[in-house]
């Protein structure tokens, strides 16, 4: 057998991977999927760690975007073929997923394309630009679609992929393709079932742990009617004699994650201590990026609330970030105070040393005054001192809000179950643990501050918030060594 | 989401009066943004209810569980497809107002009115109304539709809403007149 497009031998192409063991790339198929790989633009991904500073919490957390990437890929591909077994090629349920086939697995591929440094934590910890062009991305998932479209169209057309359908799959602007976009974006997408198994193995925590096996050999399609809708849709569902007890352990470990591992006091921390670094190279910039202290020309244009171009954007990684952080730890301040926090903040980032302490916000009186002492702080320097966390963790919450029909995430936050021939039934009238869970919201409401700020700390002791003594942080999950 | 986001959600709030069900704030989150009022939420996507921003939905969540706004259920009479309905409706806690327009109030574009102004208008209309109204909207700025194509898209979408597309041709029509979009 030979590749089609240059008569080399065909391909065959195995990736060890330590969630899924391994990853095969094989044909066409593998080889579209070999030719994004080996982009500058994927690449970048090994760059970019999956949990930002969650190292510093759980120090086997160094995975990166790009292993989750290859992982959400191979799931992908397994559901597919799982349920090209079950469904008859050109049958009314598998005809979209089979039509988009090479889309659908490009999608899961290069959906995490656009995240920048440290993942989430970027785009909260920088200003939204102050003259966004037209078009501009708010998001990582806008950076993704421009990603592809600036740079990686060319590789999918010459493979004969839809760029279109691509970009749609990821951005999920419009209403078409509801079931292939099932796989890449629901609650029982691949990208959710790489990354708790990931995250978790990673991590360290078993909280995130599931059968995926069984999940994928359970895995159907059933055609739901979603409430306030004429029309009744395809969608991802589970064959209830087999899977009941697989999606109770695969959504409690939705909702422990969170808790466990993506929320912990510890990580939350250090992202106020990086987001008030971040604010403060902001205010010393005064809009100017020549302002910005030893820094890339591209974070220094971000930092100051300026837009940045594509090749700009993928000039940023975490290798980026913690070498400004280095530089910045080693500034000389010149009588600047400014710049000599900005020192003393990035040496406690990089040494992982005196991190933030943590105020639990436990009633709503806390939480009130919390947010009046944020907004009073707001004019002064204390600023870059302290951060008020306020989270709120749904992990199967949209079950009352489907019930009271005034929920527009009915399409894809539902789990559905179905029996051979049956209709589909939502996951949590069969099943008890379900419905329990539907009703917990996973609510985090926190004050950290600088204990190495003594007029923080002077502030917050005035207002009875801290005694003489603050508390000893958590130490569970954490080491320095 | 970012920072305080959710208080621009509470502002909006503050600036209807209460805001009853969560699909309407979503909407008139959505045209209000449509109009250039300064609202984060970038998020707006198209759903089966129309334009729907899940930091919205989050941000109402967050609210409620701080105690700054106040939820509470009305059961409502079965929808077009005859479907039990509960509302959920929104008002905010006196305590936290005053902290809203001193440090999270939502500045008008230039040459529009205050937020107040506009959103008051918005609240007075049909949550069908605005569903197809924001549908619209969204049809014409994301996707680029117009003429037929667009009316067609609209009709698949909310067909079965075919009843109040003059109302919400007649409200696009008072706004876009109002130079508000």
């Amino acid at each position: 057998m030979s590749d089609r497009r240059s008569n080399a031998p065909a391909l065959h192409k195995v990736i060890r991977d330590p969630v899924h063991n391994l990853i095969t790339l094989d044909g066409d198929e593998g080889r579209l999927i070999l030719d994004l790989i080996d982009t500058p633009e994927f690449q970048r991904l090994r760059r970019i760690r999956q949990l930002g500073v969650g190292f510093l919490t759980y120090p086997g957390a160094e995975h990166s975007r790009f292993a989750h990437s290859l992982g959400v890929y191979h799931v992908a591909r397994r559901m597919l073929d799982t349920l090209r077994e079950h469904y008859p090629s050109g049958s009314d349920e598998y005809g979209e997923l089979e039509q988009h086939r090479k889309e659908i697995l490009v999608a899961a591929l290069l959906h995490d394309l656009g995240h920048g440094p440290l993942s989430h934590l970027f785009e909260r910890a920088l200003p939204q630009p102050q003259n966004r062009p037209e078009g501009y991305p708010s998001d990582h998932e806008g950076w993704s679609e421009k990603i592809i479209l600036d740079r990686l169209a060319p590789i999918l057309e010459r493979h004969a992929v839809r760029v279109d359908i691509v970009t749609s799959l990821i951005n999920k602007r419009d209403r078409k393709n509801l079931l292939a976009k099932n796989l890449i974006s629901s609650q029982l997408d691949a990208d959710r079932m790489d990354y708790l198994l990931r995250d978790s193995l990673a991590a360290g925590p078993k909280y995130g742990e599931f059968d995926l096996e069984w999940m994928l050999h359970a895995l159907r399609i059933g055609r739901v009617k979603v409430p306030g809708q004429a029309e009744r849709l395809w969608r991802l569902c589970f064959d209830s004699g087999k899977a009941i007890h697989v999606v109770e352990e695969y959504i409690q470990a939705r909702e422990f994650m969170p808790v466990q591992v993506y929320l912990h006091k510890k990580t939350r921390a250090y992202e106020a201590l990086l987001k008030n670094a971040f604010s403060l190279a902001t205010a010393i910039s005064d809009g100017d990026p020549n302002k910005v202290p030893l820094c890339a020309p591209a974070l220094a244009k971000m930092l100051a609330g300026e837009s940045v171009t594509t090749p700009e954007y993928l000039s940023l990684d975490d290798f980026r970030i913690w070498t400004t952080l280095m530089d910045w730890s080693n500034i000389e301040a010149d009588g600047d105070e400014r710049v000599s926090v900005l020192a003393r903040k990035s040496r406690q980032l990089i040494n992982r040393e005196k991190p933030y302490r943590v105020l639990e916000l436990n009633d709503r009186t806390k939480q009130d005054d919390a947010l009046k002492l944020v907004t009073r702080l707001s004019d002064t320097d204390l600023r870059f001192s302290c951060d008020r966390d306020a989270v709120i963790d749904l992990a199967y919450h949209n079950a009352r809000y489907r019930k009271s029909r005034e929920s527009d995430e009915e399409e894809d936050r539902v789990i559905y179950f179905i029996e051979p021939g049956g209709e589909p039934k939502p996951a949590e009238h069969l099943s008890p643990v379900i419905e329990a869970i539907s009703g917990i919201k996973t609510e985090v409401f926190r004050f950290y501050y600088d204990e190495t700020d003594p007029k923080m700390v002077e502030r917050l002791r005035a207002e009875g918030w801290i005694g003489t003594q603050p508390d000893s942080p958590s130490t569970q999950g954490e080491a320095r060594a | 989401m970012r920072e305080f986001d959710e208080m621009k959600l509470a502002r909006v709030i503050d600036a209807c009066g209460g805001v009853d069900g969560r699909v309407k704030m979503q909407k008139i989150v959505y045209l209000l943004k449509a109009m250039g009022y300064d609202l984060p939420f970038d998020d707006f996507r198209i759903r089966q209810l129309g334009p729907y921003s899940r930091a919205v939905a989050v941000s109402t969540d967050l609210l409620t569980a701080a105690g700054f706004v106040e939820e509470t259920v009305e059961q409502l009479p079965r929808n077009e497809f005859g479907e039990p309905v509960q509302q959920y409706s929104y008002t905010l806690s006196e305590s936290i107002k005053p902290l809203l327009r001193k440090h999270f109030d939502v500045l008008a574009p230039p040459g529009k009115p205050e937020l107040d102004t506009v959103a008051t208008r918005l609240k007075g209309h049909d949550r069908a109304v605005l569903e197809v109204a924001a549908t619209k909207i969204y049809l014409q700025r994301v996707d680029k539709l117009t003429g037929d194509t667009l009316q067609r898209e609209l009709k698949r979408l909310k067909g079965h809403l075919s009843a109040r597309f003059r109302e919400a041709d007649d409200l696009l029509k008072t706004l876009s007149t109002d130079g508000l979009l």
